[in-house]
């Protein structure tokens, strides 16, 4: 059980730190593309907090608030991804939620700014909700044209409904002491990201590591 | 008690373990769904656009057929309407000519008529001939061939290397087809190959024929499509399709063009 779960963590690192560099070695191929620069972003930003919270974890110091910039940039970073790719009344729809979240949230640690330093499960939900929609909308623009994401598309709605209501139960879990199913269902969070992780790979491999000549 | 509330803590726990499995499996079932509905949509593009493509290749083999029955008419309208009352004008001039009491002048207007419809007919009969060859129907296909290279070659300073077969097995249209093909693909080597030298294979093949074209000029320009919309081309292609034959087309700017069309629907 330990092995496994310490397996999947380090897979994760691992992974990302993969997963950056090959975008890394492309991005001078794809500077003009804006989705690029933004899975690109999120990917960084993913290594820095992934990075952060396992070194402070090894020496024990509270990493908890990370989870806010976790939850917030994957929300701003994916929604701006979703928007790029959009049709035009559905690329309003991103940017009205975008805002709205965003104010929301302002007012939320405006009035409790003592929530910086616990788990906020509204703010959980409400950054995660819209991806899924979005990332649905995706699948459903994809019928009939081209889907050039495809394979991030669907990490993203895999990965993310599931860890999504993970992390709403997460206040809930952590009261939980002496438990196996509480490490089963964390385990079932990381092996999702690994999968996530993997699809942003294939992404990688199959769409942006051979620049196709017309 | 406590120990009651683990238990039922546990249960809950392990019902969420089964709850996300659950939902995971859902959230794939969704995305299988998606992907198969968007093959099956894809699929369904498909066969509506190859349904449009095979009702405009009808169309235009349809047009072609048309145009050659049109064609046909008007040199035959040319040759009993146009050449044979022309032929009894230049008679009837004749016969005037041959009185010998006209004064000078008269003598030179006769002759004048007698030249422009001598003129006239040779026009006609050119253009009748342009539109369809009366030795097509007379003396065959390998006849009507020759006939138009050697007219080429006595107009202008292109070579042409030919190697015809008979083809017995040839219906008449089949041969007027082959025909026009061998017209386009001589007229757009000289007007824009810019060709010195043509060379034509028409050979018996398996079940059919093959017909190989070949000119040293700048080659089709098979992807440009600025300067002519490429009609020379696409008459070729719908010609070779109502033969039930296949087309081939290897070219470039410096090396030329060989164009090939392989024909094995026939039973000989």
């Amino acid at each position: 059980m330990e092995i496994i779960d310490s397996f999947f963590e380090y897979s994760i690192i691992a992974l990302i730190v993969i997963n950056t560099s090959l975008f890394v070695s492309s991005y001078n191929r794809n500077r003009k593309s804006p989705s690029y620069k933004l899975l690109f972003l999120h990917l960084f930003c993913a290594l820095i907090i992934n990075l952060s919270v396992f070194i402070l974890a090894k020496f024990n110091i509270n990493n908890l608030y990370f989870s806010h910039y976790y939850f917030i940039s994957q929300f701003v970073i994916l929604s701006l991804f979703y928007r790029s790719q959009f049709k035009k009344a559905q690329k309003l729809i991103v940017l009205i939620l975008l805002v709205v979240v965003l104010i929301i949230l302002a007012i939320q640690y405006s009035i409790w700014p003592e929530l910086y330093f616990k788990f906020n499960t509204i703010e959980v939900f409400i950054t995660s909700f819209p991806i899924i929609v979005y990332s649905v909308i995706y699948l459903f623009n994809s019928l009939s044209k081209s889907s050039k994401y495809m394979y991030i598309n669907t990490g993203v709605l895999i990965y993310i409904t599931t860890s999504t209501l993970i992390f709403i139960l997460g206040d809930y879990l952590s009261s939980i002491i002496n438990s196996k199913g509480v490490g089963n269902i964390w385990l079932i969070n990381k092996i999702l990201y690994v999968i996530y992780l993997t699809l942003i790979f294939t992404e990688w491999w199959k769409n942006f590591r051979i620049v196709k000549n017309k | 008690m406590v120990e009651e509330f683990q238990n039922s803590e546990e249960q809950i726990v392990n019902a969420l373990v089964y709850g996300l499995i659950f939902l995971v499996l859902s959230t794939i079932g969704l995305f299988l769904f998606f992907y198969f509905s968007r093959q099956k949509i894809i699929k369904k593009e498909i066969e509506k656009v190859n349904i449009k493509l095979d009702y405009q290749k009808r169309i235009l083999q349809n047009t072609i057929n048309v145009q050659e029955e049109e064609r046909k008419r008007i040199a035959q309208d040319l040759h009993d309407a146009i050449s044979s009352k022309l032929n009894v004008i230049s008679l009837t001039t004749n016969v005037l000519i041959e009185d010998d009491s006209l004064i000078k002048t008269h003598k030179e207007a006769l002759n004048h008529i007698l030249n422009i419809t001598t003129q006239t007919l040779e026009s006609s009969r050119e253009i009748a001939h342009k539109l369809l060859p009366p030795s097509l129907n007379k003396f065959g296909l390998k006849v009507t061939l020759e006939e138009l290279f050697d007219e080429i070659t006595s107009n202008t300073a292109i070579k042409i290397f030919h190697d015809i077969e008979v083809l017995d097995f040839l219906s008449k249209s089949s041969e007027l087809h082959i025909f026009r093909i061998a017209q386009e693909l001589i007229n757009n080597a000289l007007n824009h190959g810019k060709a010195t030298q043509l060379q034509m294979k028409l050979k018996k093949g398996s079940k059919g024929f093959v017909l190989i074209f070949n000119d040293n000029g700048e080659g089709f320009k098979i992807n440009d499509d600025t300067k002519r919309p490429g009609l020379g081309l696409q008459n070729i292609k719908s010609r070779v399709s109502i033969l039930n034959g296949k087309l081939k087309i290897e070219s470039s700017k410096n090396t030329g063009s060989t164009l090939t069309i392989n024909c094995h629907s026939y039973d000989i």
